[in-house]
Parts: C-alpha cells; structure tokens; sequence
C-alpha cells in the first residue's frame, strides 16, 4: 500500500474519521481492511456497505482485505455486504428466516422491507406487534430518502437487519447531511444547536421540512418509531448524528455527545421478540 | 368520491406513493365527502396517511370531508384515527 491509501477498517470511528478524511481530500486508493474484525453487528455491516458504496460513487480505486476469521468471512457474504463489487467472495447462501441482508435504500417506496420484516418476524411474534416493527423499518429508511442528501428526497444509505435469540435488530446508516445539516439546508434551524435539533427531532410534528416552528403534517416517522420503542420491553434506539447522539430506552430519551463525530446518521435499534 | 387503495397494493409506505395515487384521480368533486376505502389493505405508515391528506388538501379537498372505511385492523384504524386527528388540528392551524 502506498502512502496516498486511505486505510478503513470495521470500527465504527476507522469509518467516521475515514469518510471526513476521504470527502476532504480524495486519495488514490482506499484499502477496507476487515483482517481484524472477529464479529460483524448489523450497524458494522450497514457502514461498511455506504463506505464501499461512496468510494466507488467517487471514483476511487478501492480494495478490500477479508476478515480472517472464516464464521465472519461467511457471515458477511451472506448478509451482501460485498455484492456487485466484483469481488471474490465465499458467499454462502443460507435460509433467511433470521434476517434481511444489506438494502440499499434509494426512494421512500420501501414497502419491500415491510413484506420482508413481516416474513422474517411474522412467524415468531404477533401480528399487531410484527406490523409496528415492520413500520419502524419503513419510517426510518424513508427519512434516508427525505432528508440525508444534499438535496430534499434525494438521500441513499443502508438497512440491515437480524434476529440474535429473542432480539431483532435493525441498523440504517446513510453519510448524508445529517439532522443538523438537513435543518441547516432547508433554513429552518432556528438558533438551535446539533443536539437540540437531534433531541427536538423525536417531537411529533418536528421536521426541518416542516416551514413554520408551529409544526405542520411532516414529522411523524420517528416520533412514531420512538413511541414504539419505548412501548416495548426493553427495545433501544439508538440515534447518531454528526456531533449529536441520542439514546431511547425504559421510557426515557437520553441526549449527548459521542466520543467522535459521524458522516450522516447512524441508527441502531433492538426490539425484544415476545 | 371514493379512493380504493387496494388498487394501489396491500401496504402502504412513503409520502411519494400517496402523491402519486392522488395525482391519478383526475376529477376531484369538491362539495362531496372523500372516502378512502382501505378494504384489502394490510397496513399504512402514519406518514403515508398524513401525506394523503396533505394531497388531498393541496386538491381543495376539506380534511374534515374525507372519510376513512374498510379498515380491518383495529390498531391501524386507531393510527388513522389519531393522524387525522392531529393533521386536522395542524391545518386549521396553519
């Protein structure tokens, strides 16, 4: 590797402080060296993929190393997370009742991860319950197309979910504007700091697209998916934005700042399986 | 006026698809209730609902005429009770 390689690996900060460095001044080539990674979560997976993703969007020549570990290997073919790279890859294809692979989301037409959460939950858990899941899934990879791009309803990124014992988790990531950005395009921040704009974001009727402080019929998504989350036992959401992170659990919503600024919004959730 | 969505698809997601499916009604009576008949459908996203009654409002419609029927699921119907609510409240606001 030379020394204009811009080297990423699966941590979550190697990614963060790579993609800054990677949009301020483009490399020759990028190296996404996975040698390490002894296990993979969903939110690994989903960053990894938009990194792939914006490095071949830019035009960069880009060379991945595979994790050594083989249950990881196999894991992350299963899951997509190096499909239409071109790279050889141990794809192991197995059933997919415990999980979705990596999706990129494009548009707000996301009814496919409906049908696909329902498939992968419906069998384990109520209809009533696997439908609110599924929802949560929806709004949240809509809000990707709405508001992560540089323009309104231009925003791409990543979903990924799995079920790991009586849990599911779900991971959406984008490297877009971010909430502040997304307030900060549309004009609408009103004096308000990153994490006040991430914590007010969680209030029915909030929305940067929305034009007046009065609210209006945008903001709906994630104050719904919030109620949701803290309407189940134990569900966590976690929300990472720029310089702003949030925390949804037991009832309560927890406002801070992250050891390391983010490129877009990372979000995590974990519901329980009843 | 009566609006089938299951002639849209079973589920319904994303602000887009409401603004298409009223860009196809091409003759909008304003002085009649708007029923949205939501038989055969299995599930609506809240923003889905409330972009629905934003276009619908952009067409001259009054929130207060359209008419939600034919939901099967008493916990959607719940949630579209309670969007319309809240988007009634916002609009008569604004």
């Amino acid at each position: 590797m030379d020394d204009s390689t811009l080297v990423l690996t699966h941590t979550g900060k190697s990614i963060a402080t790579g993609i800054s460095e990677l949009r301020k001044a483009k490399p020759s080539k990028v190296c996404i060296d996975l040698t390490e990674a002894k296990w993979l979560r969903t939110l690994d997976l989903a960053r990894i993929r938009c990194a792939i993703d914006l490095v071949i969007n830019l035009g960069v020549s880009l060379s991945i190393l595979h994790p050594r570990t083989k249950s990881v290997q196999n894991y992350a073919g299963r899951m997509g997370l190096f499909e239409g790279t071109g790279y050889e890859y141990p794809f192991q294809r197995r059933s997919s009742d415990s999980f979705f692979p990596l999706r990129r989301i494009t548009n707000d037409q996301n009814e496919d991860l409906f049908d696909l959460s329902s498939r992968i939950f419906g069998e384990r858990i109520p209809g009533n319950y696997v439908r609110r899941v599924s929802d949560a899934f929806c709004e949240l990879a809509d809000n990707v197309y709405f508001h992560s791009g540089e323009d309104v309803n231009s925003g791409w990124g990543y979903v990924v979910a799995q079920t790991v014992g009586a849990t599911a988790g779900i991971a959406i990531v984008d490297f877009g504007v971010g909430f502040y950005g997304s307030y900060e395009r549309q004009s609408t921040l009103r004096a308000r700091t990153e994490l006040q704009i991430l914590e007010d974001s969680f209030n029915v009727g909030e929305s940067s697209l929305n034009p007046s402080f009065q609210g209006g019929h945008r903001g709906i998504g994630l104050a719904d998916v919030l109620e949701f989350v803290h309407g189940t036992d134990q569900g966590t959401l976690e929300v990472r934005s720029g310089r702003a992170r949030a925390v949804a659990r037991a009832g309560k919503l927890a406002v801070g700042v992250p050891l390391y600024r983010v490129a877009g919004t990372w979000i995590h959730m974990e519901v329980p399986l009843p | 006026m009566r609006i089938e969505l299951r002639q849209f698809g079973k589920v319904f997601s994303g602000r887009s698809r409401a603004t298409e499916i009223v860009s196809m009604i091409t003759v909008l009576p304003l002085d009649e209730v708007v029923e949205v008949d939501l038989s055969e459908v299995e599930w609506a996203t809240k923003s889905f609902i409330s972009e629905l009654l934003f276009q619908l409002r952009n067409r001259g419609i009054d929130p207060e005429s359209v008419k939600f029927s034919g939901v099967a699921d008493a916990e959607l119907e719940g949630r579209i009770i309670e969007e319309f609510k809240r988007f009634s409240s916002v609009s008569q606001a604004s």
